[in-house]
């Protein structure tokens, strides 16, 4: 989450990205195989799925439900949701940051689920988990239930290679599953379908510097909502999120509907108390860059801005140690702001570290003279 | 052989290569010349360039230049000490303009005394995310220079060859070359592709353990010690000598002295405290490691991180 900028030009910023094309076009040079400047989503598109007439400027902050997105729920232990797109290739278990939920993944997944499957839960305390000790958010707590999750989808999708995909606190304890799971578990089956980590606009250094901030960020929101569509479009206008498709799916998950006794009216109200976990917040972050650097699996970290970079990512980057990707023009929430790049990197990435969708496929190189030559992961 | 150079050409040079120390960077009209007389030159040089002895090897320098002066102070000025340089002259310093225009003007000026591989940023796409085509926009206020040099790089040496012994890359070894003879087989013209032997030049890292492996960068591969003793031994060489990575003492030996890191850009991005190497070969090949600290500065924007505004 951010704090409301009002000095946020979003048409300025659109205007700038349409001229850096525009010199690109005319030097005769595409920027990337990749859509460097992706649109955000066509308001007009999206109205499809108002149902009342589109407030000012004809955007509609309508929810968009989860099934638009994702093609199946279920639960685990019938406490946790899981959230399942798409039905072959490669896994991506993806985690959401603090005060988000699984539908913070909901338009990635469905830019992804065409060839992939993307399975999103929500951590206790958030979104639609029913888990008791709700309050208690713990690193050792939420890394525990994330290896749970883990392990039940290995053995749903048995001999699928399994992406951890996790966004800022969600980032963090992926890293740590994966790494605990890496120690733990390395004599049994399941830990092997691990075979890629991406990180989502969270570093150990700069996580830490901002922590600080962090209370008064919180206490700056609206505490309280008269319509959904208010909580959706506070989503948009503080730049939380930079789509609004994005934000319709997203923003209605992290409140939870409250009414008032004396008035009979419906509030809507944050549904987790992030103040309340704030004795956790350093415990979330710290030792994350040497667990990173740790788990031997292809691993990507997907940053908002090359400034979020500490000192020693910066040498483990220069050392080779892991692959960076920054995009422009996104906020913190990089999946939501820009889905269908992020999906394009995505892909790219198993592209690149030629991670096949089934783990234990092996991969071969053939030489110039034509000798075949073994890669091994 | 058969000197292109008039002596216009000299006096220009010497006047650029005064200016550039300097700290300015040249017109644009002048890039442009410079770079079709540098095009010249390249193009005639091979896949594996050979390169006599005595000479100084350097890694990495990404756009610092006040570091690059320092190297000069340490190692001794061009032409008066031959030079090799392992790539990655652009690019997350903030000099990356003056940077490659010095390298190149030096290469054109005195084409015998220095040589200059290609590095992964020498690429069109790379150049793009870290620094230099943002630089050579906001330096000349249009994307020419950029083009003119990254047209260049197109032409940049992939490799070369210290008397037969030792062999000199930016990034590593390829799954899909044994020898010297299929490298200078490739057709190396074109934009650093994605994947591929060339690729593979650009961006393979040495590592620990034995035999290949996907490199964690996302491209190019890892290479083990049975790989580095095997092409030594398959191309009569002594040593791989290669840049690449940060290294904290400036250099770095690996694969039992069949392999050594070279670093040149001390204090890399302003933040991560290494010291800087070059590596000198001297006539006898024998090697010698001069390590050095960052340059004082001047001029240089003082480095501070934004208060985050986001997260949990």
């Amino acid at each position: 989450m951010r704090p409301i900028n009002e000095d946020e030009e979003m048409d300025e910023e659109e205007e700038q990205k349409d001229q850096i094309k525009d010199c690109m076009e005319q030097m005769g040079k595409v920027p990337m195989p990749n859509k460097m400047f992706t649109r955000p989503v066509d308001v007009n598109q999206s109205h499809k799925f108002g149902h009342k007439p589109p407030g000012k400027l004809g955007i509609c902050y309508d929810p968009i439900p989860w099934t638009e997105f994702f093609d199946h729920k279920e639960r685990m232990d019938d406490n946790v949701p899981i959230y399942i797109a798409g039905h072959q290739g490669h896994v991506f278990l993806c985690m959401h940051g603090a005060g988000h939920s699984a539908l913070s993944f909901a338009a990635l997944a469905k830019n992804l689920k065409q060839h992939s499957t993307v399975v999103a839960f929500d951590f206790r305390g958030h979104g639609d988990n029913t888990l008791e000790n709700e309050t208690d958010l713990s690193e050792e707590t939420l890394v525990n239930d994330a290896i749970e999750v883990i392990k039940y989808v290995s053995n749903k999708f048995s001999d699928a290679s399994i992406l951890l995909v996790g966004h800022s606190m969600g980032g963090s304890i992926a890293t740590k599953a994966a790494s605990k799971v890496m120690k733990e578990h390395a004599g049994e089956h399941w830990h092997k379908q691990i075979q890629g980590l991406f990180v989502i606009d969270v570093v150990e250094g700069s996580a830490m510097d901002a922590l600080p901030f962090m209370e008064n960020i919180v206490l700056s929101r609206p505490q309280e909502f008269k319509t959904i569509q208010s909580v959706v479009q506070y989503g948009v206008k503080s730049g939380t999120v930079r789509d609004i498709e994005s934000a319709r799916a997203s923003m209605p998950d992290q409140v939870i509907p409250q009414v008032e006794g004396a008035t009979g009216l419906t509030k809507y109200v944050w549904k987790t108390d992030l103040l309340a976990s704030k004795a956790y917040w350093e415990s979330w972050f710290k030792g994350l860059t040497q667990c990173f650097l740790d788990v031997r699996v292809p691993k990507q970290l997907l940053l908002a801005g090359s400034d979020r970079m500490d000192k020693d990512l910066t040498i483990a980057q220069m050392q080779g140690k892991f692959k960076l990707v920054v995009l422009d023009n996104v906020g913190h929430v990089i999946h939501e702001d820009q889905p269908r790049r992020v999906a394009e990197v995505f892909h790219q990435f198993l592209d690149q570290f030629k991670i096949p969708s089934k783990f234990n496929e092996q991969l071969v190189v053939t030489s110039v003279s034509g000798k075949k030559v073994v890669i091994s992961h | 052989m058969l000197n292109i150079l008039n002596n216009e050409d000299i006096t220009t040079l010497d006047r650029q290569i005064e200016q550039l120390m300097d700290y300015k960077p040249i017109p644009e009209h002048e890039v442009k010349q410079l770079c079709d007389k540098a095009k010249e030159i390249l193009q005639k040089e091979s896949n594996v360039q050979p390169v006599r002895c005595p000479v100084t090897v350097c890694g990495d320098i990404h756009g610092q230049f006040h570091d690059l002066m320092e190297l000069f102070r340490i190692g001794g000025r061009s032409p008066d000490t031959n030079y090799l340089f392992m790539g990655d002259y652009v690019d997350r310093g903030y000099y990356s303009v003056e940077t490659v225009t010095l390298l190149v003007c030096l290469k054109v000026r005195f084409k015998d005394r220095i040589t200059i591989l290609r590095g992964n940023h020498e690429s069109r796409q790379i150049t793009q995310v870290y620094g230099f085509y943002d630089e050579c926009l906001r330096k000349y206020g249009n994307a020419n220079v950029w083009k003119y040099f990254t047209d260049l790089f197109d032409l940049l040496p992939l490799t070369a060859v210290i008397e037969g012994k030792i062999f000199c890359l930016h990034g590593g070894l390829s799954p899909s070359l044994d020898s010297l003879d299929q490298i200078k087989g490739l057709d190396r013209v074109q934009e650093v592709p994605h994947e591929g032997p060339m690729c593979d030049l650009l961006w393979s890292d040495p590592d620990d353990r034995c035999g290949w492996g996907i490199s964690p960068r996302g491209a190019g591969y890892t290479f083990g010690q049975d790989i580095s003793e095997q092409f030594n031994h398959t191309n009569g060489l002594k040593l791989v000598s290669r840049a690449h990575q940060l290294v904290m003492n400036g250099y770095n030996w690996s694969h039992d002295k069949n392999v050594v890191t070279i670093f040149s850009a001390p204090n890399y991005c302003y933040r991560c405290a290494n010291e800087a190497g070059i590596m000198e070969v001297d006539e006898n090949m024998n090697y010698n490691f001069l390590v050095f600290d960052p340059a004082p500065r001047r001029g240089e924007p003082h480095v501070t991180r934004r208060t985050p505004d986001y997260f949990l």
